[in-house]
């Protein structure tokens, strides 16, 4: 049901008349996003079956408190988003007034000696990271892309980074927070007068907030956050020129004391390995993964064209990659002095050797070691990771979070043998069976990995497969409990047969309950049931249960 | 072809939000001006952002929506100036400009737009051969005075048409710009001669507002004209003529036996051969505003029509070669100031393909001058912050639209063309 033009009028008055809409060109613009045609009902199209009420757009957190009061007095639902990149920024429910935070975009401080920025919701972290390098810190930026919000990673969702080797899940990276609870009420979590900590005084709530995956906007709205930064080894500014082979950019000079390596190993056994012994040796500044040769090529010739990747595969340059290489890994050193570069480098061939890994020569000569040195560092500092879209999305399989060991070695060859037998098919981007993303944290000791594969959003054949794959993989996994699921539960992606609620009424016996816990907490901290249920609770799926 | 040809990458799109910022996070040096697209800097809902058109025109073909004030809005305050069709493309195929272009053609093909502003410039066009609405027989005034081959009536010939441009030609307080580049070819000895009252518009106005069957009209006659004047060379001080005829003018298919050149890149090589040497010294530090159109979009965009074959199990191939807006005109007027002596330069944060938006272009000056007015000064703050006491271009209308905001918003800092500069270094 609409909103009564008297409701209209109350939530115009907080925010201003241009700062709210209910005009349907700018609702179509929040529904329609990247995996919503993974939910049942809306494939193959990418919109939601329902749109927003209307659009805010508050200013201060003052107003977003406003808003979710009138939420509250009037009985609407509502579900904040900043960058909003996938469907899980936008409500699955019916008649949600949709809070869109891109007007609160402000760095409120750097404390560089404390280590820490202040953010409010739209700052991305192309922005922060660009102030941070400034005063010599980082912050461990989200694998969806510089151009993504570093508030809402660190509060809201997932939690993931391509530096969380050294700096962490990035659920630990959220310090203080300010915060509109579901039912209007502020509070800070931390000291009322510090942003050092999202701890006490008294009992911490940080669990309360996010979890571990984020409530994805499920349980109120932060307004603004303390992020953790990290040490920077680099200089204030990334120097880049034109000429690059992929973006079309490269460094206009080396960068000091940095290296970018590409390491590979025979088998995911030995990979597993490499993780953990490059985890003690905490010697890299970044670690990731972009899959097996085949999907490596994928990734980088996206940067270029999807004609350039026709062309590697026409030339023979990936066959032969493929024959070569097995299960490879991208690290970067960075130091903070020549002694330690020259400390990082001996170790990093120590531990590379110890472990049966090898770096392929290939990489060691032009133009693969240009391609590293000269490019591959921008992609990696800067994480412009939006390339990854060939034909508008990526869906992924065994999407797992756990102890390296049980991630990377468990799961690694069932999901490819499944992924392969779609390849055949012809409905995902032949790649290759190790599409494999990696993100490791807590000294690689724990992991997020996850097997993309490529669709064309715009090829009805090739979204029904995804949900096919997608389908006979839960359907064959589903007493797996070596990992945790994040694909269902961070991503929010259901199953395409099932709503997210059913599906995390279906997982929540395998880890702890979670889900009745989760529908606890919602109704003690939202008790007019307001905030959005699409991500966050299970709603009508607990009907049977006993909460 | 046609907007719905462009349905596939409308469904492609994956609203990451990359259209809004400056490509690559490598690139953003700074909080403030991080931001590539000037629509949405402004105007905060998403659906003004590349991504937002995006999904409007494809809402639009679908049927969810209508053809509204919202929309027209949406689709119109908006400088069209190919940012987000730069930044997306750092990662896909995505034609970004092209549908937006496409979307506004196809609005003016049903009789929905362009704007009302917009229509005096189309009957200018119409009637006047400008956008200024002004008498054909004033177009050459700017020349009074001046000995310059009038290549008009075909008795003089010339190896080079010197193309002034609408806004050159009329603008009483742009008018010196053209003198001084004639005086400054004049002096090199180039061989060049004008147009004057038979010089036509060149319709990048009218192209940029969806206007395409007299667009194509005013094209195909300037692309006769000035094969039949037999010329090597077009060079114009405009960039909007050089952004149309460099990189719009080739898609029609005509034979163009003439080089666009840009009045600068043509000075700039006359200060390399040492037919020109600027001498004496101005002592100023200033900045160089990257215009649009002699930048990302005087790069030749071959649409591909939505043409493409699936590759590699569902690899969506297009049969066009991607362009990232390397290819426009970015050296010459820094090889220009960098030749004048004493003279102080600094970079902007936001340059060369990526620059920003003054906020005037593809007619949000005349429909929505609250926007162009706000882009400007976004852009005003952002050259001083380099220190500069003067924002250089090359732009008529970047010009018009910086000396508005400068006068605006009070800032201490003058707007300045290059070739003001040059005059006096000489």
């Amino acid at each position: 049901m609409p909103l009564s033009k008297d409701v209209y009028r109350v939530f115009e008055d907080i925010v201003g008349e241009k700062n709210i809409s209910d005009a349907d060109v700018i609702l179509d613009a929040y529904t329609f996003n990247w995996l919503v045609e993974f939910h049942p009902g809306c494939a193959p199209g990418k919109y939601l079956q329902n749109r927003p009420l209307a659009v805010i757009l508050p200013g201060s957190a003052g107003e977003v408190q406003a808003i979710v009061r009138a939420c509250n007095r009037y009985g609407v639902k509502y579900k904040p988003s900043s960058t909003a990149y996938g469907s899980h920024a936008f409500s699955l429910q019916e008649d949600v007034l949709h809070i869109d935070l891109k007007r609160m975009n402000r760095i409120i401080d750097i404390d560089a000696k404390n280590g820490f920025a202040v953010v409010e919701p739209y700052v991305p972290w192309c922005q922060l990271n660009a102030e941070a390098m400034k005063v010599g810190l980082f912050g461990t930026a989200h694998q969806a892309g510089s151009q993504a919000s570093a508030l809402a990673n660190v509060t809201s969702g997932w939690g993931m980074n391509t530096m969380g080797n050294h700096g962490g899940h990035n659920a630990k990276n959220a310090l203080g927070v300010e915060w509109v609870l579901p039912d209007g009420e502020m509070i800070r979590l931390g000291p009322p007068d510090a942003w050092f900590t999202g701890d006490g005084p008294g009992p911490s709530l940080r669990g309360v907030m996010r979890g571990h995956v984020g409530a994805l906007g499920g349980n109120g709205v932060y307004t603004k956050c303390a992020v953790k930064l990290h040490h920077w080894p680099g200089p204030s500014t990334i120097k880049t020129a034109p000429g690059g082979v992929f973006s079309g950019y490269k460094l206009a000079e080396p960068l000091e004391r940095a290296r970018v390596y590409m390491v590979d190993t025979p088998d995911y056994e030995t990979l597993a390995d490499l993780m953990y012994a490059l985890g003690d040796a905490e010697v890299c500044y970044a670690i990731m993964r972009v899959g097996g040769p085949e999907h490596a090529f994928a990734i980088l010739a996206g940067a270029i064209s999807n004609q350039t990747l026709v062309d590697w595969h026409e030339a023979g340059m990936v066959e032969a990659a493929a024959n070569e290489w097995n299960h490879p890994l991208i690290a970067l050193l960075y130091a903070e002095s020549d002694r330690e570069f020259a400390y990082q480098e001996k170790v990093f061939h120590q531990v590379v050797e110890e472990c049966g890994a090898s770096i392929p020569v290939a990489v060691q000569v032009s133009p693969f070691k240009d391609l590293l040195e000269e490019e591959f560092a921008i992609f990696l500092i800067g994480n412009d990771t939006h390339w990854a879209h060939h034909g508008g999305g990526f869906l992924i399989s065994a999407g797992y979070m756990g102890t390296t060991d049980s991630v990377i070695r468990h799961m690694g060859y069932p999901a490819e043998k499944l992924k392969m037998r779609y390849v055949e098919r012809k409905g995902i981007l032949a790649d290759g069976p190790d599409s494999t993303y990696h993100n490791s944290f807590e000294h690689n000791a724990y992991i997020y990995k996850e097997l993309e594969f490529h669709y064309d959003a715009a090829n009805a054949y090739s979204v029904e497969e995804c949900r096919r794959l997608v389908a006979e993989e839960r359907d064959t996994n589903r007493e797996q409990k070596d990992g945790f699921e994040c694909q269902d539960i961070g991503l929010c992606l259901g199953d395409a047969r099932m709503t997210i609620q059913e599906r995390f009424a279906e997982l929540g016996p395998l880890y702890g309950d979670f889900h009745i816990w989760q529908e606890r907490m919602k109704r003690a901290f939202d008790p007019n049931d307001v905030a959005d249920r699409s991500t966050y609770g299970i709603g009508t799926a607990a009907r049977n249960l006993k909460v | 072809m046609a907007l719905e040809d462009y349905r596939n990458d409308m469904m492609r799109c994956v609203r990451c939000s990359s259209c809004k910022f400056i490509p690559l996070g490598s690139i953003v040096k700074s909080w403030q001006f991080a931001y590539g697209c000037p629509a949405s800097k402004q105007m905060n809902f998403h659906s003004y952002s590349g991504s937002g058109k995006l999904i409007a025109a494809l809402s639009w073909l679908d049927g969810r929506i209508g053809v509204t004030p919202e929309l027209l809005d949406v689709v119109y305050r908006c400088s069209l100036c190919g940012l987000c069709d730069v930044s997306c493309r750092m990662g896909t195929d995505m034609e970004v400009y092209e549908i937006l272009h496409q979307l506004r053609k196809k609005l003016v093909a049903e009789g929905h737009g362009p704007m009302p502003a917009h229509k005096p410039v189309i009957e200018s066009v119409r009637n006047y051969d400008n956008v200024w609405v002004q008498p054909r027989n004033r177009r050459g005034r700017w020349a009074k005075g001046l000995s310059v081959k009038d290549l008009s009536k075909g008795k003089e010939k010339a190896e080079v048409l010197y193309f002034v441009g609408c806004t050159y030609s009329y603008a009483s307080d742009l008018m010196h710009i053209p003198r001084l580049t004639a005086e400054l070819f004049t002096r090199a000895g180039v061989d060049f001669g004008i147009l004057g009252a038979r010089e036509l518009c060149c319709a990048s106005p009218v192209y940029m507002v969806g206007q395409q069957d007299l667009y194509e009209e005013y094209a195909k006659k300037n692309i006769a004209m000035f094969n039949e004047l037999g010329v090597k060379k077009v060079v114009t001080s405009c960039a909007g003529c050089y952004g149309v005829f460099r990189s719009k003018y080739p898609l029609l298919g005509e034979d163009m036996d003439f080089e666009v050149v840009h009045a600068e890149e043509y000075l700039a090589e006359l200060i390399g051969s040492g037919a020109l040497v600027p001498k004496n010294k101005v002592d100023l530090s200033v900045t160089f505003h990257d215009p649009c159109h002699t930048g990302r979009m005087a790069e030749i965009r071959a649409p591909s029509g939505g043409g493409e074959e699936c590759h590699l199990g569902c690899l969506p191939v297009k049969n066009v070669e991607k362009v990232l807006g390397f290819d426009g005109s970015y050296d010459a007027p820094r090889e220009i100031l960098a030749a004048i002596p004493q003279m102080k330069f600094s970079e902007m944060e936001r340059i060369r393909e990526y620059s920003f938006c003054c906020g005037s272009g593809g007619g949000a000056k005349s429909a929505f001058p609250d926007f162009a007015l706000s882009a400007a000064s976004d852009r005003v703050e952002e050259a001083m912050s380099t220190g500069a006491e003067a924002l250089v271009t090359n732009c008529p209308w970047c010009e018009k639209n910086f000396a508005d905001a400068v006068r605006e918003t009070g800032a201490p800092i003058r707007v300045v063309d290059t070739i003001e500069l040059l005059a006096q270094s000489l």
